[in-house]
């Protein structure tokens, strides 16, 4: 029961929750708020199009859990976590459009 | 590493100089600029069809192709950009390709976007104009956008941007006549375009006051257009602002007040400025789409709607399922190219070797014991060459595989599925190709993998993967572990075969490790973040077109190697030679060899006349060339033709050989099949005491002391020595050093046993040589690649001494090892395989302190 209760509430913590990329779990988007990372990166970034409030999904894991593929409109994007930890997003509900 | 280099600091002196030694400007230039996965490659052949080749780029390994199409009768220039993003200096793609549009001052930019994705195209297409080129815009693939039920507007696009728009689809060769059209109006100046001039609204102010600030130092105010330069200091591009700094005359208090301004914009703001810039790029373009583009969903919908590409991923990219499939494709890969490819060498090697055979009896014919320099030189560099033209049609179909997989889109999945573990060790998702390519399991060439490594982005990965693709299996290696295993190994022949194929992986990714955290462990290294292209299908075109790029650009660079190095390894195997009194009394056993013939044949016999004197040495060719010919007809009905052609060479000599019921013929048979036979041992003997006072023999003995740690003799040496020149030679040379039982037809497996036997080579010495062998450096042709894709004479070297002292201390270690342990190659083999693994598992989770 306790464990029931917790875990849903961590999922409804999710939902309003400001996180990395990294943190989201396959299926489900989040809006982008800022990139933490500098110089090369940021701007390999931006260059796809990992630009301030658009929406992105995480696609899948790789089989060995790294990376992550995320879908922005209908561009696929693959990138490390590691580097995905550098942005940071708030989590959107899977429902919401 | 020369990538570190600016565009700034060597574009206007030396890169112009360089770019007008390739470009006559006497011809119209057209640059294709895009992004990558937007079908610029598909466009670049639609434009120039067959008329094209590709080089590098000045001082850079990037591929530079160029073409030539014809519009009106005048000859038109394209060259095909590298895929960027943007024209910033972050890759050196964006770099080489920034530096060619402002050098080269081309006539027509063609902005190639792909139609369904416009907005993120969008990106480069406004970055061009704020640059100062007025690009044509190719909207490609738009049959994808309308199948997308994406209705673009064209003519409103064209108001937006102010240039001109043309739809294409390149895979299909639609929208040509127009793009043509277009560019040669541009050309001729018919078509003047009103760009549009995209507003920064918070830091206009800003950008004003720095192009005041540097309207009037530029000496040529055509160089950098100033807003584009000031916008680019702005966005903090390193380049750029030391090309300010030497402007200003190292004025470093303008680029410091600038810097103050950036913080206080952020401050004020709460957001970085070049995040700002790239909004309002990104909000300009999304404007623009708006505005010109119908779409039946809106842009946040199409992020959780799932489109076909994703239906196919969620089947190869699941979890249990991608490793599976992996292993089918290369499975797939390797049964093909390697396996059926080496069949089809069996219906194209008698082609090759009745050329060689034609060539040689062009040539002046064999000596009695030597031959003349010419036909020796000649006949070595021809095997040579036929060796590797007899690897071509593997090759063509790897290349033809690797192209589908490319193209379909699997490939950047494979470095998606693989990155893990390959970063684990330094390595790079991407280098799953450049291994492919190499011969994972078994197969494969190192120089294609070498020249595969440059799509890397990472320079730290780069390096690790092109000095460890060597280690794999290539097709060259493969007759010396075949031959091994089948002497010492017979009894576990697939268990070798499987430690074999397994082993160079896996001391692949130690090696690299190892490298990655010491001599490499500065070199810089990117992030891995990719666009992963939506699922295609290949067409047939392309796809052949590809496979044959590069078979023949393997061709022409291993091949012109190939001769150098046949040269070279010929003098070093044939001087000093043997000496005077050596080669007499070979002269003498001869002749005593043709007196015994003679008796035997008896006095009185009727061909006496024709087979004496000079004809003796015109038979003995002559039997030898229908051996050679005999064995390169492979047999059954071409055997008869064969018959037939040598019957109408010389009739008499024909029945002699094969005499019938004549006896004095038969007589003259048989003991003329004798003397031939002895003519061949004499032969192979100086054959090989000239390899043994050779200069490559005498290093081979020198070094036996040292090898012999290792367990290897001197034959072994010699062999391993002229196998760094051509792998494929490896097993030819100890098939002349062990020559002892050739006469009697033992094979080379049954004449190495015997020698070894007594000589005590045991399994365990064969496992020491497997093992040096796997981690022998990488052959000369290699070398070279590595040079061409390193720059650098010092990796070069590198990568030729790591290696050989890497494997002589490997094998040495297994030798010692085993024979402390009173264990057999077999279990050495297994303790060996265990230790590997586990040492390599353990520098998985080495951190990289850099």
């Amino acid at each position: 029961m306790k464990k029931k209760q917790r875990r849903s509430q961590r999922r409804s913590n999710d939902y309003q929750g400001i996180c990395r990329l990294d943190k989201l779990k396959p299926g489900c988007r989040g809006r982008i708020r800022r990139h933490r990372g500098k110089g090369a990166i940021r701007r390999r970034l931006l260059d796809l199009g990992l630009v301030p409030e658009t929406t992105v999904a995480v696609i899948c894991v790789a089989p060995l859990n790294d990376p992550i593929l995320l879908k922005l409109e209908t561009d696929q994007i693959a990138l490390r976590k590691q580097e995905a930890a550098l942005i940071e997003i708030e989590m959107l509900p899977k429902d919401s459009i | 590493m020369k990538a570190e280099n600016s565009y700034f600091d060597y574009a206007a002196p030396v890169f112009d100089k360089n770019m007008q030694k390739q470009i006559s400007k006497t011809r119209p230039l057209v640059v294709l600029a895009g992004q990558q996965n937007s079908g610029k490659s598909t466009l670049f052949n639609m434009l120039t069809g067959a008329n094209q080749h590709i080089a590098n780029y000045p001082g850079v390994t990037v591929d530079k192709k160029s073409g030539i199409y014809r519009h009106n009768k005048i000859r038109i220039d394209v060259v095909d950009l590298p895929g960027t993003y943007s024209l910033t200096s972050f890759s050196l793609e964006e770099r080489v390709a920034r530096d060619f549009l402002f050098s080269s001052h081309p006539d027509v930019v063609v902005n190639v976007v792909d139609a369904a994705n416009l907005k993120r195209s969008m990106f480069l297409t406004l970055q061009l104009l704020e640059a100062g080129f007025l690009p044509v815009l190719a909207l490609n693939m738009i049959d994808v956008a309308s199948r997308r039920g994406l209705i673009i507007d064209k003519n409103r696009l064209e108001d937006c941007l102010g240039i001109r728009v043309i739809p294409t689809i390149g895979r299909k060769q639609q929208g040509k006549k127009a793009l043509k059209n277009i560019i040669g109006q541009m050309i001729t100046g018919e078509i003047k375009s009103k760009p549009l001039c995209m507003q920064y609204e918070n830091i206009e102010p800003l950008l004003d006051f720095i192009e005041k600030k540097l309207s009037g130092y530029q000496q040529n105010s055509a160089d950098y257009p100033l807003r584009w330069l000031a916008i680019q200091i702005l966005e903090g591009d390193e380049d750029a602002k030391k090309y300010v700094r030497n402007l200003l005359k190292d004025d470093d208090s303008f680029l410091s007040g600038i810097s103050s301004e950036k913080i206080a914009f952020e401050k004020k703001h709460g957001f970085d400025i070049s995040d700002y810039i790239a909004g309002c790029r990104e909000k300009t373009a999304a404007d623009i789409i708006k505005k010109c583009v119908s779409a039946p969903t809106n842009a946040n919908q199409l992020t959780s709607t799932v489109t076909f590409t994703e239906k196919i991923d969620k089947v190869l990219l699941n979890r249990v399922l991608a490793p599976l499939f992996l292993l089918a494709v290369v499975y797939i890969i390797y049964d093909l190219s390697i396996i059926r490819g080496y069949h089809l060498t069996q219906y194209t090697w008698p082609l090759l070797a009745s050329m060689r055979n034609m060539i040689a009896g062009l040539l002046p014919d064999a000596g009695l014991l030597t031959d003349p320099f010419l036909r020796s030189f000649a006949l070595w560099i021809i095997d040579s060459v036929i060796t590797l033209l007899n690897y071509v049609p593997i090759f063509f179909i790897l290349f033809g595989l690797i192209a589908i997989l490319e193209d379909t889109g699997y490939m950047a999945r494979i470095a998606f599925i693989m990155d893990k573990l390959f970063h684990r060790y330094g390595l790079h998702g991407q280098s799953t190709l450049p291994f492919i390519l190499a011969g994972v399991f078994a197969g494969g060439c190192a120089v294609p993998g070498v020249m595969a490594a440059k799509a890397i982005p990472d320079e730290q990965s780069r390096m690790a993967t092109i000095l460890t693709v060597p280690f794999m299996n290539c097709m060259a290696k493969i007759p010396l572990y075949t031959l091994i295993v089948n002497i010492y190994f017979a009894d576990h022949k697939s268990w070798a075969m499987l430690f074999i194929s397994t082993i160079t992986i896996i001391t692949a990714l130690g090696v690299a490790r190892l490298l990655t955290i010491t001599v490499i462990n500065k070199m810089p290294k990117a992030p891995f973040v990719m666009a992963l292209p939506a699922y295609h299908l290949p067409t047939i075109g392309s796809v052949l077109r590809r496979a044959l790029e590069r078979v023949w650009i393997y061709m022409k660079k291993v091949g012109t190697i190939v001769v150098v190095v046949a040269v070279v390894i010929f003098v070093l195997l044939r001087w000093p030679g043997i000496n005077k009194q050596q080669s007499l009394e070979y002269q003498n056993q001869m002749e005593q060899a043709e007196d015994v013939f003679y008796t035997k044949i008896g006095a009185n016999n009727i061909y006496m006349n024709q087979i004496s004197g000079d004809n003796l040495l015109i038979l003995l060719n002559y039997y030898n060339d229908y051996k050679r010919a005999l064995f390169a007809s492979g047999g059954g009905k071409r055997k008869l033709a064969v018959d037939r052609k040598f019957r109408l060479r010389n009739d008499l000599f024909y029945s002699l050989i094969k005499p019938g019921q004549d006896k004095d013929a038969k007589k003259i048979s048989r003991a003329f099949k004798k003397l031939y036979s002895k003519r061949k041992r004499f032969r192979r003997k100086m054959k090989e005491e000239r390899i043994l006072s050779s200069f490559l023999g005498m290093t081979g003995k020198t070094l036996e002391p040292v090898t012999r740690v290792a367990g290897f003799n001197w034959k072994i040496n010699v062999a391993l020595l002229s196998s760094f020149a051509a792998r494929e030679s490896s097993v030819a040379t100890l098939g002349v050093l062990f020559r002892k039982g050739a006469e009697d037809n033992l094979t080379l497996e049954q004449r190495m046993d015997n020698e070894g036997k007594a000589k005590g080579f045991t399994s365990l010495n064969a496992l020491a040589l497997m093992l040096f062998f796997a981690l022998y450096p990488p052959c000369l042709a290699t070398s070279i690649m590595i040079k061409v894709q390193t720059q650098s004479y010092k990796w070069m070297f590198f990568s030729i001494i790591f290696p050989t002292t890497l494997g002589l201390i490997v094998a040495g270690l297994a030798y010692s090892a085993g024979s402390f342990l009173n264990i057999t190659g077999i279990w050495m083999m297994c303790l060996f395989y265990g230790t590997a693994l586990a040492v390599t598992f353990a520098l998985g989770f080495l951190k990289n302190k850099n």
